[in-house]
């Protein structure tokens, strides 16, 4: 009986975890992200739904990409459930966004979320402020050590606009993909824009 | 069967099966009665005693074409992957030291056993049959003295002397795929897991050593504790420790792997703390606080902060206020009190965590240098213009290279004059 419900139990885990689809973002033209948020991106990239964030990537997602965080509200995470590491209860235990939260304070949010998925030596630079599609917003550089050993690179920009925190965070392998596909994350990120209303 | 009943039918057994196995406290006793020949009682092997080791050999080896052989190929795969992870500590004074207390409590079966620090938030240590043992950096921040993480040390080792571990992962690798088992198999370090902790948690404790095994484990830890000299009366405060952290944490959303398997009673803990009483020789009662304070103090405040990213704020504050009682460098445990009263953000915590910065700046020690910018978060919060301002200003004024500094300017600018 043990041995049955143990294979059932794996094999429903399985059945969750298992279903990953991409589709194709073609290059050129523009695109509606969902919350009033468009792109044009330069080149085909894949995207993949990761709970309720859009994550592209060229190579797969251990080697590099592009995380669009569309308007969480309090209560939300950065990193979608699916993609974080559990608590006992099976629960989401990575730290939520909360309303009132400041620039500086998403920046502590974005490193406790990493180092919970598993992060060493995150460090983070040039914070600064930096327009956001056109709204004041920030940007910071960050580099970490994956459980792995894989030394790491990435971007993060947002703004906080009524309550609702928008990011776009561009990470890849310090060897080789963060450089390779810096500039068409900087094309990306240059022609985000928010729709009227927003 | 949909997906959601399977799930709590298979919850649900695994319960049952961890509370099926009850407490058969003889066992200890019985342990006890034949362990008070002194420091050597069952450490040569030759009798019957409950804590004799006689299983493995020093510089044991599995015999080629044994499945022990096999498990060991396995668990190689994954010592492998260990050296090279990313959150093993690789300060060399640390693992000198872990070294030195592992030889000193295994004696002759010190060359077998390798331990290894791995950087993660929470109490755990496991034991693999090749010998090789893993250490969380949680565990060290939570350990009193040298004598309580020899206790550890200790326990995990019994473990391994009385093949214990190769017991268990003959378990797993009879539950699960080679894929599956490796996962388990790293999960204790801390190491990453591609599938669902919660998932690798109920596997863990399907394959959990037998309480029995336990209890054996805390005798030969209370024994190989006595024989190095260290006060055997320290093993049983690990264990109390745990409990009362585990029953401050309201959510228990922690994975804990440590508590999942070591179950706790308070039988448990008195029967430690008895037969301590009972075994130990004179001249055991090293405790060797200061030895593990020079190595740990100088790496706490990384180790808090990794607590603090779990923002599980109850058993945080347990382990705060059980720190800022041990009294090292109070000055940056009152600074990560008021950092756990910011970051939580409830009613009133604000001029709480005001107070506790206060606390820092005046206590003995050195507060962490960016407490000037979370007093002028905090400020910023109340609608403290004015102090929000000189402090962000104190921040700027000592950490000229921080990697937010044009973030903090845009801040002063905008609370004016």
């Amino acid at each position: 009986m043990m041995k049955r419900c143990l294979g059932m139990f794996l094999a429903a885990n399985l059945l969750l975890t298992g279903c990953v689809g991409y589709t194709l973002v073609k290059g050129g033209q523009k695109l509606e992200l969902g919350q009033g948020l468009s792109v044009k991106p330069p080149r085909d990239w894949n995207r993949r739904t990761d709970g309720k964030h859009k994550v592209w990537t060229l190579d797969g997602p251990r080697l590099q990409y592009i995380l669009f965080v569309k308007g969480i509200e309090d209560g939300g995470r950065i990193f979608s459930a699916k993609a974080s590491r559990r608590g006992a209860s099976g629960k989401d235990t990575l730290p939520k966004f909360r309303k009132g939260m400041n620039l500086l304070e998403v920046g502590e949010l974005f490193v406790a979320s990493l180092a919970r998925r598993g992060a060493q030596k995150i460090i983070t630079a040039g914070f600064a402020p930096a327009e956001f599609g056109g709204k004041d917003g920030f940007r910071f550089t960050f580099t970490y050590r994956t459980m792995a050993g894989l030394n790491m690179r990435g971007i993060a920009a947002g703004a906080l606009l009524g309550d609702k925190l928008f990011m776009v965070i561009y990470n890849g392998t310090e060897e080789f993909f963060f450089d390779r596909s810096k500039g068409d994350f900087e094309k990306i990120l240059a022609s985000l824009t928010f729709g009227p209303g927003s | 069967m949909n997906n959601t009943s399977a799930l709590v039918s298979c919850l649900a057994a695994v319960l049952l099966t961890a509370a099926c196995a009850a407490d058969d406290l003889g066992f200890y006793k019985k342990g006890l009665n034949q362990g008070q020949g002194g420091a050597t009682a069952g450490m040569d092997g030759g009798d019957a005693s409950a804590y004799r080791m006689a299983d493995l050999a020093p510089s044991h080896k599995p015999d080629a074409k044994s499945d022990e052989a096999g498990i060991w190929l396995q668990v190689e795969n994954v010592e492998r992957r260990v050296k090279t992870a990313g959150n093993r500590m690789r300060l060399a004074p640390l693992n000198a030291y872990i070294e030195k207390v592992t030889c000193r409590v295994t004696g002759t079966y010190c060359k077998d056993i390798r331990v290894y620090a791995m950087r993660a938030p929470g109490f755990n240590a496991a034991m693999y049959p090749n010998g090789m043992m893993h250490i969380r950096s949680g565990l060290l921040l939570r350990v009193e003295n040298e004598a309580q993480l020899a206790a550890v040390i200790a326990h995990e080792a019994g473990h391994y002397l009385r093949q214990h571990s190769l017991k268990k992962m003959r378990d797993v690798r009879e539950k699960t795929n080679s894929l599956l088992f490796f996962q388990i198999a790293l999960a204790g370090a801390g190491v990453p897991v591609v599938g669902d902790i919660a998932m690798l948690a109920t596997l863990a404790v399907l394959s959990a050593f037998s309480r029995n095994m336990e209890r054996e484990a805390d005798g030969y830890g209370l024994l190989l504790l006595n024989r190095a000299g260290y006060d055997p009366g320290e093993a049983w405060k690990v264990w109390q420790y745990l409990v009362k952290e585990k029953n401050a944490d309201k959510d228990a959303e922690t994975p804990s792997f440590f508590m999942a398997t070591h179950p706790q009673s308070k039988e448990r803990l008195d029967i430690l703390r008895d037969l301590a009483a009972k075994m130990r020789t004179p001249g055991a009662a090293d405790k060797g606080r200061e030895r593990l304070a020079k190595v740990v103090l100088p790496i706490r405040a990384g180790l808090i902060r990794d607590e603090l990213h779990l923002r599980n704020f109850g058993p945080f504050e347990f382990l705060m206020d059980e720190l800022v009682e041990r009294g090292d460098n109070l000055a940056e445990l009152y600074f990560f009190k008021g950092e756990m009263h910011r970051l939580r953000n409830k009613k009133d915590d604000g001029p709480k965590s005001l107070e506790f910065y206060a606390k820092a700046r005046k206590a003995m020690g050195t507060p962490p240098p960016e407490i000037h910018r979370s007093i002028g978060l905090v400020h910023q919060k109340l609608g403290h213009a004015k102090d929000a301002r000189a402090a962000f200003k104190a921040y700027l004024a000592g950490n000229p290279n921080a990697g937010d500094r044009a973030m903090i300017k845009y801040f002063i600018g905008k609370l004016g004059p």
